[in-house]
């Protein structure tokens, strides 16, 4: 081994050991904890659980089409959905597994040649990739061969096209990554998007076999006219030829997709070596800092915002979502549910308007999600990762300190839930065709989130916001009754929508009510 | 499980183990899932209908016609499991969404139920008006041709040739 590592070019000794130490850190480090939600005291390391999500989210995808689709849509589905996975974890866990910033401070000073560390580095990364892409390719690799129309070349087919495929992505994300200087916090909402990819298919599992008009397995056997043009389309269609009929051309194909993997990772190498050996660090953009002259002033004045505790709450809550990707990515996952049904009810065809079918529940429960999703944001804001100085606000010389909480609320509800609000309705007016319906429930959605979310102030422990580190269950544990009381209040609003059809004056009047609902929630806080 | 098991379970030894075990059981579990298809899963993959009421058994062709879409697509899965003759009078006035459910049949049916849909594929298209509706039959054809070629089903592949040879 070492004659042949020094045959190479390398270094045996500081390459073996820089090897295992970059694999040790990656069995013990937390940099997946943001994607498993682990923690350091948990007997699996957060690696293990990343492997598993992997290992699950194959499996639903090799199990539930099983039997039930043509072996082209059964190798489109699972290429597509593993090399997009794989790519997302590169892309999240770049700075970790491919390029360390703080790795040149380590071992600048020691005599290791440039080349031997880009090779350990890129050992590491290969072993990650083989981990995970062992674990997106296992199940359709092998419960395909079951299939009816597979043949004896299945297998070896589908693996070539999963090698070149999974390659091919991550070296296309170290150079996108190592040219454009890292994604910053977009990582952390890249992590966020691996916890919805799980919640979709496992929701998505269900409502495929509820749908009687079989919507999602008719898609499959009747494709668009964009899918021939992916990738991924045409590997399937190369696997399914292979398997029916393998000949000395579709070895010849097979061999030129390991090939083009080969290639793709001698890429990797050479950007590696390129990187390391000119010593450019593709670094995050680094947290902002405040502007001397803006020191003491809080929030814009506006008659929504009528106190100074409210503007201050505002202009914190701005601000830290603006330099905390965690905060962020607390605030997106109430939104997982409602985004989840939208992106399903559109696969399955079951988002139609309430008042054409008595079925259109989809549509409601994406409506009444996002009505839910401001009272768990409004209570993850008393977190952050940054509590140190939230003595300040707590010995402010505040009346009502819980104006603080509404004005950090305000800001959530205007830059996270309205986007959020204008874009169900984009999809309403798209999936509807019906401009004025779609609105009024865009509307409804986003007016009535600010009454439920002064509701659940009333329910939950209150305190001034960003004032409490994270702790292990805290961000969802005492949420659990307050959201179950008002979830009992959503799911009365939702049958009184069904039961009117969602119409118009049902609409408004909701939304009218909103107004003095809030004005009354409000008024009797303490 | 003790300090020192604890402790063992932590290492990059003990989590590379359980990482290892896992895929092994994974691939375990694949190969089972590959060789139980015709024992288990084909068993599962078929379409399945609410049964029909009593008072749905005796219709005129005129009563039928003002039945909810409910009760037809109940009649409907009746002619596909059993091939009771009522689904022709659902012909008349909605050719589109009998091919509908046709097209859902073919695609997720037991091969029963799809060679059943595929003989009634010729009835449709003699009722459909449209152009696209008759294209569309000709696509669902065309795909039960296919799979019925990929799925060596000599009579499937015979009743879809019927089909693409009357169009």
């Amino acid at each position: 081994m070492d004659s042949w590592l020094a045959a190479i070019g390398l270094e045996p000794r500081p390459f073996r050991a820089l090897v295992k130490a970059l694999w040790t850190m990656d069995l013990r480090g937390q940099h997946f904890a943001k994607a498993t939600g682990a923690t350091p005291q948990m007997l699996m390391s957060p690696l293990f659980w990343v492997v598993g999500q992997c290992l699950t989210m194959s499996c639903i995808a090799a199990l539930v089409p099983f039997g039930r689709v043509d072996l082209r849509f059964y190798v489109f589905a699972n290429l597509t959905m593993s090399v997009l996975l794989l790519a997302t974890m590169v892309l999240v866990e770049f700075h970790e597994v491919v390029f360390d910033p703080s790795d040149v401070d380590t071992i600048r000073h020691r005599p290791i040649p440039v080349r031997t560390y880009a090779a350990a580095r890129f050992t590491n990364l290969l072993g990650y990739v083989a981990l995970m892409g062992f674990a997106l390719t296992v199940f359709p690799a092998l419960v395909g061969t079951g299939l009816a129309e597979a043949g004896w070349a299945y297998a070896p087919a589908y693996i070539a096209a999963a090698f070149g495929t999974s390659m091919t992505a991550v070296a296309l994300v170290v150079w996108a990554m190592s040219i454009g200087g890292g994604l910053g916090q977009l990582k952390d909402l890249l992590a966020w998007s691996q916890i919805l990819g799980i919640l979709v298919l496992g929701y998505g599992a269900q409502f495929i076999f509820r749908d009687d008009s079989q919507a999602f397995w008719v898609w499959a056997a009747f494709p668009p006219a964009w899918r021939a043009y992916l990738p991924t389309e045409q590997l399937a269609v190369f696997v399914e030829q292979a398997s029916r009929a393998p000949t000395a051309a579709h070895l010849v194909q097979g061999l030129a997709l390991v090939a083009l993997g080969l290639a793709a990772g001698a890429s990797v190498v050479f950007r590696l070596r390129q990187l390391y050996g000119a010593g450019q660090i593709p670094v995050s953009t680094p947290e902002r800092i405040l502007a001397p002259h803006l020191i003491g002033r809080a929030g814009p004045r506006a008659f929504w915002l009528p106190s100074a505790a409210e503007r201050a709450g505002f202009w914190m809550a701005l601000r830290f979502l603006a330099r905390d990707g965690q905060l962020k990515v607390r605030m997106l996952l109430p939104l997982n549910t409602p985004i989840a049904v939208v992106v399903l009810g559109i696969a399955t065809d079951q988002f139609k308007p309430p008042a054409l079918s008595s079925e259109a529940v989809l549509p409601l429960v994406a409506v009444y999600g996002v009505v839910l999703a401001l009272a768990p944001t409004l209570y993850q804001l008393r977190t952050t990762h940054t509590p140190e100085a939230a003595w300040l606000l707590r010995t402010a010389p505040l009346a009502r300190p819980v104006e603080l909480t509404l004005g950090a609320g305000k800001a959530v509800w205007l830059v996270v839930l309205g986007p959020i609000a204008a874009a169900l309705t984009l999809v309403l007016v798209w999936q509807w065709g019906t401009p004025v319906a779609a609105v009024l429930h865009g509307l409804l959605a986003w007016a009535l989130a600010w009454p439920f979310a002064l509701a659940s102030l009333h329910l939950l422990k209150r305190d001034v916001p960003f004032s409490e580190g994270d702790v292990r269950g805290g961000s969802i544990g005492p949420l659990a009754m307050p959201m179950a009381v008002l979830s009992t209040a959503a799911g009365a609003l939702v049958a009184a929508h069904a039961a009117t059809g969602g119409h118009p004056l049902f609409l408004l009047g909701t939304i009218a009510a909103a107004v003095p609902a809030s004005w009354l929630l409000k008024r009797s806080l303490p | 499980m003790t300090p020192a098991q604890r402790a063992w379970v932590r290492s990059p030894r003990g989590q590379l183990s359980l990482i290892a075990a896992v895929y092994a059981g994974s691939i375990l579990f694949s190969l089972g899932a590959a060789l139980s298809r015709s024992a288990v899963f084909d068993r599962t993959v078929y379409e399945s209908f609410e049964p029909v009421p009593a008072h749905l058994a005796a219709l005129t062709p005129e009563q039928l016609q003002v039945l909810p879409t409910e009760d037809r697509r109940r009649l409907y899965g009746q002619r596909i499991n059993t091939g009771d003759g009522v689904a022709i009078e659902l012909l008349a006035d909605r050719p589109g969404e009998l091919h509908d459910w046709l097209r859902a049949t073919i695609v997720t049916g037991s091969p029963e139920q799809r060679r059943a849909a595929t003989a009634l594929l010729p009835a449709v298209r003699d009722a459909a008006r449209s152009a696209e509706l008759q294209q569309q039959i000709h696509q669902t054809a065309t795909y039960a041709r296919e799979r019925a070629l990929a799925l060596n089903d000599a009579e499937w592949l015979a009743l879809a040739d019927a089909v693409l040879g009357g169009a």
